[in-house]
């Protein structure tokens, strides 16, 4: 007798999401890119972008345990997928112990143990990036990657459409 | 939730570092402990070894930067081999590809480094 495990399909015509919890301790991150590695490919995604999105939903996952909680016991960060029929959208966000700052300095020698390049790693891997302070005082980190260029470049008119209407 | 520590070779004036399957900030330490080692044996040549690393975070590429900066100001020649290319484009990023020599495996390395010493 084999095992068969149950299908794990996505249903495309409507937005579906996937929230979870994690402890504010360094290495939780991993589970987040356990379960963005698994919507992606079943969205169809290519085994480069799916590594793209690994790097980028840990590095926000990271920021957001050691920076935005601390890693102080009793705080979460909360993970929000949200796959839709051409994009696959994530939130990551903390408790904002400490505010994201507004610009972030240059990764390099000067920071501390070379550190610093969780975000620059993200603006480069994915198609959209957002920072913001939510209403509560939590920050929020928001990408988005979509499944094809075609799909790209027609969220990029429509965000140039908008702007251009403002 | 870091798993395994660095681990150092000698062999001659060849030094190779031993990368566990996570590369984050808790490697520094035995990072760092075991580069000091191989320093200290006046190595010439030092070589990173990913065979079987499969997850680095943004501090575990700083803790490669950090060593790669430090061995080259010692005068050694650094080499790399087992990187997935996820992460060969992650180096390429911050420059690290053009400070180290990417090679096939530890055989390809040893090749080259015997090929360079001979006049």
């Amino acid at each position: 007798m084999t095992a068969t495990s149950p299908e794990f399909r996505i249903d495309k015509s409507k937005p579906e999401r996937v929230e979870i919890f994690l402890p504010s301790t360094l290495g939780y991150e991993k589970v987040a890119r356990s379960a963005a590695q698994a919507v992606a490919e079943e969205m169809g995604f290519s085994p480069d972008r799916i590594e793209d999105l690994k790097t980028a939903i840990a590095e926000a996952c990271m920021n957001a345990i050691e920076h935005g909680n601390k890693e102080s016991r009793g705080t979460a960060v909360t993970v929000l997928l949200t796959a839709a029929k051409e994009q696959l959208e994530i939130s990551v966000a903390d408790e904002g112990l400490t505010p994201m700052p507004n610009e972030f300095p240059t990764p390099g020698r000067e920071e501390e143990d070379n550190r610093g390049w969780g975000m620059f790693f993200i603006s480069q891997l994915v198609d959209e990036m957002q920072i913001t302070r939510l209403p509560a005082g939590g920050n929020q980190v928001r990408m988005v990657i979509y499944l094809t260029d075609s799909a790209s470049a027609s969220a990029k008119d429509d965000t140039t459409a908008h702007s251009d209407k403002g | 939730m870091a798993k395994g520590d660095v681990l150092f070779r000698q062999e001659g004036t060849l030094g190779l570092l031993d990368f566990p399957r996570d590369v984050t900030a808790q490697t520094r330490e035995t990072a760092y402990s075991a580069y000091n080692e191989l320093a200290r044996a006046r190595v010439r040549t030092l070589v990173l070894n990913f065979d079987t690393t499969d997850y680095m975070n943004s501090a575990g590429i700083g803790l490669v930067i950090s060593l790669v900066e430090d061995a080259t100001q010692a005068g050694r020649k650094v080499y790399a081999f087992g990187l997935a290319s996820h992460y060969r484009k992650l180096f390429n990023m911050v420059g690290l590809m053009e400070r180290l020599t990417l090679a096939t495996d530890e055989q390809d390395v040893r090749t080259r480094v015997s090929q360079e010493a001979t006049p």
